[in-house]
């Protein structure tokens, strides 16, 4: 992702010329004479817009707090936006790099490792695990043609399925690509010229072998994207003809599996395996990007970032572990969240690094005022008796500012603090383990930032329970631990390794002492009297050292609890938190996951809430809402949906079209009988959406006509949308295709 | 020279193509200078068996000119015909010279093409040209009228002949009477055993060499040892020579490890030695369960010990481990421990939660006929729990009458009432199709098709917590089932999913008016294991996602 990209790179167009001309199917093209005097009109090209209109991009971030918000500091916001993400980007990057190049460098040794040119053996070939979530992988092909290929003079050509359709196709794209690579395009023309005559087929392999050797190319490695895309019949095709190959032209084949081995395996003749001498790269156990790329976050939030709140950070967790999110797709989510932000928060104007000379708005002060976050603190100040400051930051716009930045600083340090404590929680529960299944950091992270409730949890509670119980020689494992982790105020680790050492020096022989909380001291003690067995726990009989050792263990104990409990918050419980977290669910979780069916059904059965009209809304103030009930006036195709959910799995066209009429012809009558004015209101809101009942509005009824060609109408649009199938099994019937609420 | 060749110069070729000499003799019979040679000459016998090796070494020995065509390498007939013409070419100008070049210039898109263009090649030459098609049979795009075509051509060229090289050509291959044939058979036993012997791998790096062993012992026990392999494990396997030498050089290096790490030999005494009977008794387990599993075709064989390096490596760790077993007893158990590359399935799963049980729902649904789907996995009834329910409808109940469950009245809503899945057609092509095939279908417990309402049904009801109230799970699916469908692990049926497309929900794809209409449909396409495999990573998070499988699918009778 480039820097400059701000996501909201979409063309410009010029104005539409052909506007007028859009809905004829067929008309007659005059070029304007206008521009440039009958030249060629300018292409749509990227490249234009990048240099000429960043203007136009301003306007894109819209002037909040009802249009009253300065234009300039809607600008600021997206310059703010734009730095944050560069920033965030180039982290990534940075974070992703080392991992995959120590991949890549083992993949690169296997390939240089590759005998030459034989005509005896099995091709080479690295079987590439990937993990369902591929898409780093690409990006790993990239960064080794950017690293190794002009050292090592191999050609590295990746072909993914929807290059191979055919043999012939994914061979020529082959050969185009390797020559490509070394001698661009034109030299892959001028190559292909020269040989026109002698091998006229642009898919010949001769033509690569003898590009190969005037080139003299020490590898040619081919790299198989998403192998399980590929036609199996054409992947044995494929493998076939290089193996063929093999001697004069040295091959060395790379899958990507997505998958398993075995898989894969299964579904390869044993003729095309034993073709292939194969060896295993597992890059799919690597350490989860997703987690490292939240962890990033996190880092940037002392700088100018925001920090994501626990309702966030738990969709995004949840993201990335139930859905087959990769890196892009999570990224992108974490760009949205950002964006979202930077796009519809006023107050995030605060968090421009010089924010320092933002005049006293009026709008934006009121809006300070409104949150809640605000009222929390004045209450907070009313109830210290502070009401000199209330009433300033009520009334001087210049003081709630100067408040307000303050409070911002003063979060992102808390949100530093707090990461900081969450990282050294982790090192210490790497050192302690305190349950046998490593803990996931991701999962650690998000659940601290649930605050209060997290000292409660059982993940903080078996830790700290751990730690009283911890022998000598572990304790100082983990105060080693958190010494290097960095000093952090409230804690300090050196003091506490000093008065360790005092009690037992650190290379001591002797057994590590143990706590008196240590379950091994108790001993139990078995007594039969009068045939029953009694158990009796003693306490331990401690030694002096011990006594030492088990003061020592309560104090470091204490500290750390009282770190903890200081440092880790939650971030919604700060003062002025909508300036710098980010804490809505709902936009994150409704764009990366729609629910096209659910939307549709429920527009179905309840029209009211998409249309806002009063006539779908039935008398909702009488019967409890309206919810669920079928009404003469909701729209025909709502009314014929509800009754087709009432039948069953088929339904007999003529029993559907009786129900349906006795429902619309009765409202008619009701109507007419009851209260025409109220009808007529009604009509009127249905009035827009279909064009029959305008004429129903006119004559003033719908007869069996009007309602039959509703029928019609809606049953045509539930098989438009799948709901409903003519059957031939009978006569005169529908069959079901779609239940609802599946 | 005659019809025989030079005593010399057969007795090279012998050496250069051993246990060939009857077919070299016939070779140079047939390509003798004295009489014309056969116009069109099949040479067949299976991979292996030095086909076009000794063809060539004949035609070189005879100095006449030939090309070599690698059909594997062409794509495509015109490809075929290019590559001929251009061998042709090779052949007559070793040199690129200037009428080489000329003669690249002419056309060769077809047989007739092809035929011009040789007869202006060869006009008035003396030597005649052979053009070797090696695989012919095997060369893709081939017409059924192309090699007859080919074999016709050789009448009308002058100083042409084609040698086709194939496995097994039935009887009036090329449509031409009176072409000769040469058989290569494949090599008998005595003559695979000393062609391996004769081309030994190395047998002991000299570093690994004691001042007693030397090569003269072990080149002889390797003739024995190649004789054993033969005996046991390739003989009645395969007849591919290559598999043949493959088996013993992975094999051999493991063979003869006790031997050259100077392990005790067994037997009392001070001066007990290792022979080869020994030996074999001591490493017996190689010629069996190990042996057949380097017969196997794997991409990642289980045992990858088979150099002397490796297992050098191997014995000093097993040193270094110091677990009180002397290396002769941890080398004594039948499978030393192999080095199985491991597998990310045994610390990660490979699926999320949902999509496992959404997999576990699709084996369900290819593998369960629809009529009992009410059955299986209605949760108003006990009986999907019953075994007993489950065992009486046993397989040969079900398909007997094809046409009455056909028209049963599909069930309501609470399950997939989807009925049987008739597919397309008309209804008498149905009723021809359906026992027999579904009947075949369960038996060969292949996958059927299932529509996607189905899945989502099927996955409502085997969610081993349920899938909360009203909750929409269906758009959740259909996305997951994208990403299942990525990765192959689900598959579109061939059948019905031609008429699918876009439109509707994306449930359904309803092409054209008319009834006939079908819906995108999907089956499973992996099997059980896997499946089980999988949900057995998360039997410890949720209670009961291992055994669904079992739970819910039909019983033998």
């Amino acid at each position: 992702m480039s820097t400059t990209d701000d996501g909201f790179g979409g063309d410009v167009y010029p104005e539409d010329i052909h506007e007028e001309t859009a809905h004829q199917s067929c008309y007659l093209y005059l070029p304007s004479t206008a521009d440039e005097g009958g030249q060629r009109p300018s292409k749509r090209r990227k490249t234009a817009h990048i240099t000429t209109d960043s203007e136009v991009h301003a306007e894109i971030f819209p002037a909040l707090l009802s249009g009253q918000e300065n234009v300039q500091h809607a600008k600021r916001r997206r310059i703010t936006f734009q730095k944050c993400w560069a920033e965030q980007t180039s982290r990534v990057a940075h974070l992703l790099e080392p991992a995959d190049n120590a991949f890549l460098d083992e993949v690169v040794r296997f390939v240089k490792e590759a005998p030459t040119l034989t005509d005896q053996g099995r091709l080479r070939t690295g079987l590439i695990l990937c993990g369902p979530k591929a898409g780093s992988q690409t990006s790993l092909l990239e960064r080794w043609k950017s690293t190794h290929s002009q050292s090592s003079s191999a050609i590295v050509v990746s072909l993914n399925p929807t290059q191979a359709a055919n043999l012939i196709t994914a061979l020529k794209n082959f050969i185009r690509a390797a020559i490509t690579q070394v001698d661009g395009l034109d030299g892959y023309q001028t190559f292909l010229n020269g040989r026109k005559r002698r091998i006229p087929m642009n898919y010949d392999l001769e033509l690569l072998q003898e590009f190969v050797a005037s080139k003299s190319v020490q590898r040619c490695v081919l790299y198989l994207t998403d192998i399980e895309a590929f036609d199996m019949l054409l992947l044995t095709d494929l493998i076939s003809v290089l193996s063929a190959w093999k001697d004069r032209i040295p091959f060395v084949l790379l899958l990507g599996l997505s998958t398993t081995v075995d898989l894969f395996e299964a579904r390869l003749p044993r003729s095309t395996i034993r073709l292939l001498d194969c060896r295993l790269f597992d890059a799919s156990d690597r350490a989860d990007p997703c987690a490292e790329i939240y962890q990033s976050l996190d880092a940037m939030s002392d700088v100018s970032g925001i920090s994501l709140g626990p309702d966030v950070s738990s969709i995004l967790f949840e993201m990335s572990r139930e859905q087959d999110a990769g890196v892009a797709s999570f990224d992108r989510a974490i760009k949205h969240t950002i964006m979202s932000h930077f796009f519809a928060n006023a107050l995030s104007i605060l968090l421009d690094p010089d924010a320092e000379d933002l005049n006293a708005h009026p709008e934006l002060c009121e809006a300070i005022r409104c949150t809640d976050s605000f009222r929390a603190h004045a209450e907070e100040m009313l109830d210290k008796g502070d009401l000199k400051t209330v009433r300033g930051l009520l009334n001087d716009d210049g003081l709630l500012l100067g408040a307000a930045r303050e409070a911002v600083r003063n979060g992102r340090e808390t949100m530093s603090r707090h990461h900081a404590t969450v990282e050294l929680f982790e090192a210490v529960s790497k050192v302690v383990k305190p349950s046998e299944t490593p803990q996931d950091s991701f999962f650690i992270q998000v659940q601290a930032l649930s605050g209060s409730s997290f000292l409660d949890s059982p993940l903080y509670t078996e830790l700290i329970s751990k730690i009283t119980t911890l022998p000598s020689d572990h304790m100082r494992k983990m105060l080693d631990a958190i010494q290097q982790q960095g000093s952090s105020p409230g804690l300090d680790a050196t003091s506490l390794l000093e008065r360790l050492d005092h009690i037992i020096p650190a290379d001591s022989t002797k057994a590590a002492l143990r706590t008196a909380y240590d379950p091994r001291h108790t001993t139990t003690s078995t007594t039969v009297t009068n045939n029953k067995v009694s158990l009796s726990k003693h306490g331990p009989k401690l030694s002096a050292k011990e006594t030492e050792y088990t003061r020592l263990v309560d104090k470091i104990t204490n500290t750390l609890t009282s770190y903890f409990e200081t440092n880790v918050v939650n971030p919604v419980t700060l003062f002025m938190h909508e300036a710098f977290v980010y804490d809505l669910k709902s936009p994150l979780a409704t764009v990366f996951t729609p629910r096209p069916r659910y939307a549709t059904e429920r527009a179905l059965s309840m029209p009211y809430d998409y249309l806002g009209c009063e006539c779908c809304e039935g008398d909702a103030s009488t019967k409890g809402g309206g919810r669920g009930q079928i009404l003469a006036t909701q729209p025909p195709t709502s009314i014929l949906w509800q009754l087709w959910c009432e039948a069953g799995g088929i339904v007999n066209a003529r029993d559907l079209w009786e129900a349906f009429r006795a429902i619309v012809i009765d409202r008619k009558e009701k109507e007419d009988g009851v209260e025409e004015q109220e009808g007529q209101e009604r009509e009127g809101g249905i009035h827009g959406k279909d064009g029959e009942t305008e004429v129903a509005e006119e004559t003033g009824v719908v007869d069996e006509r009007m309602a039959l060609a509703l029928f019609y109408r809606g049953l045509a649009e539930l098989r438009m949308l799948g709901f409903v199938k003519p059957t031939k099994r009978k006569a005169d019937c529908l069959a079901k295709t779609a239940w609802r609420g599946l | 020279m005659g019809i025989a060749l030079p005593s010399e110069l057969l007795s090279s070729l012998e050496v250069n193509c051993p246990c060939r000499s009857a077919q070299l003799r016939q070779l140079t019979a047939l390509y003798s200078d004295l009489y014309p040679s056969p116009r069109n000459l099949v040479v067949y016998g299976i991979q292996g068996t030095g086909r076009l090796h000794t063809v060539c070494a004949v035609l070189s020995a005879r100095k006449i000119n030939h090309a070599v065509v690698r059909s594997r390498e062409c794509l495509s007939l015109r490809h075929l015909l290019c590559k001929i013409h251009t061998a042709c070419i090779n052949a007559l100008y070793q040199g690129g010279d200037k009428s080489a070049k000329e003669a690249y210039e002419r056309r060769t898109e077809s047989v007739n093409a092809l035929c011009v263009s040789l007869q202006r090649l060869l006009q008035g030459r003396d030597d005649k040209l052979v053009v070797v098609l090696e695989g012919i049979d095997k060369q893709r795009g081939l017409g059924a009228n192309t090699l007859p075509a080919l074999a016709r051509l050789t009448e009308i060229v002058p100083k042409l002949c084609f040698i086709f090289v194939v496995t097994t050509p039935r009887p009036l291959y090329l449509q031409k009477a009176g072409i000769p044939y040469l058989h290569f058979p494949p090599y008998s036993r005595a003559a695979a055993i000393s062609l391996v012997v004769q081309s030994p791998p190395p047998l002991a790096p000299q570093a690994y060499l004691n001042a007693n062993q030397d090569q003269a012992t072990l080149h002889k026990w390797y003739s024995l040892f190649a004789t054993t392999v033969y005996e046991s494990l390739v003989a009645p396997t395969s007849l591919a020579q290559s598999h043949f030498e493959q088996t013993c050089s992975t094999l051999w290096p493991r063979f003869i490890w006790p031997y050259l790490s100077g392990e005790r030999p067994p037997g009392k005494g001070k001066n007990a030695q290792w022979d080869f009977p020994k030996l074999l008794v001591r490493q017996r387990s190689l010629f069996q369960a190990a042996g057949e599993e380097t017969l196997a075709a794997r991409l990642l064989p289980k045992v990858n010990v088979t150099t002397f390096d490796a297992l050098q490596r191997e014995q000093e760790e097993s040193k270094d481990n110091a677990l009180h077993i002397t290396s002769s007893t941890a080398l004594l158990r039948p499978n030393p421990p192999p080095t199985i590359q491991s597998q990310p399935s045994n610390n990660a799963p490979l699926l999320p939660l949902f999509a496992t049980i959404l997999i576990t729902a699709a084996y369900l649904a290819s593998h369960t006929p629809p009529k009992l789907d009410i059955l299986l996995f209605s949760r108003l009834s006990s009986s999907s729990r019953s075994a007993r329910v489950k065992k009486s409808y046993h397989r040969r109940k079900l398909f007997q009458s094809p046409s009455k469950h056909q028209s049963g009245v599909e069930g309501p809503g609470t399950t997939a009432g989807e009925g049987a899945s008739g597919g397309g057609g008309t209804p008498k092509k149905r009723a021809r199709l359906g026992a027999g095939r579904a009947g075949l279908e369960m038996n060969l417990n292949l996958a059927r098709p299932f529509t996607l309402e189905r899945l989502v049904a099927v996955f409502r009801a085997i969610h081993p917590h349920g899938v909360p109230g009203k909750r929409s799970v269906a758009d959740r699916v259909g996305r997951e089932l994208a990403e299942l469908e990525r990765l192959r692990l689900i598959v579109p049926a061939a059948e019905g999913g031609a008429a699918g497309g876009g439109g509707g929900l994306g449930t359904r794809a309803l092409v054209g008016d008319e009834a006939g209409a079908e819906e995108k449909r999907w089956r499973v396409n992996v099997p059980r294991a896997f499946v089980e495999e999988l949900a057995g990573h998360y039997e410890s998070q949720v209670q009961g996602v291992a055994g669904l499988v079992r739970e819910f699918e039909l019983l033998e009778a």
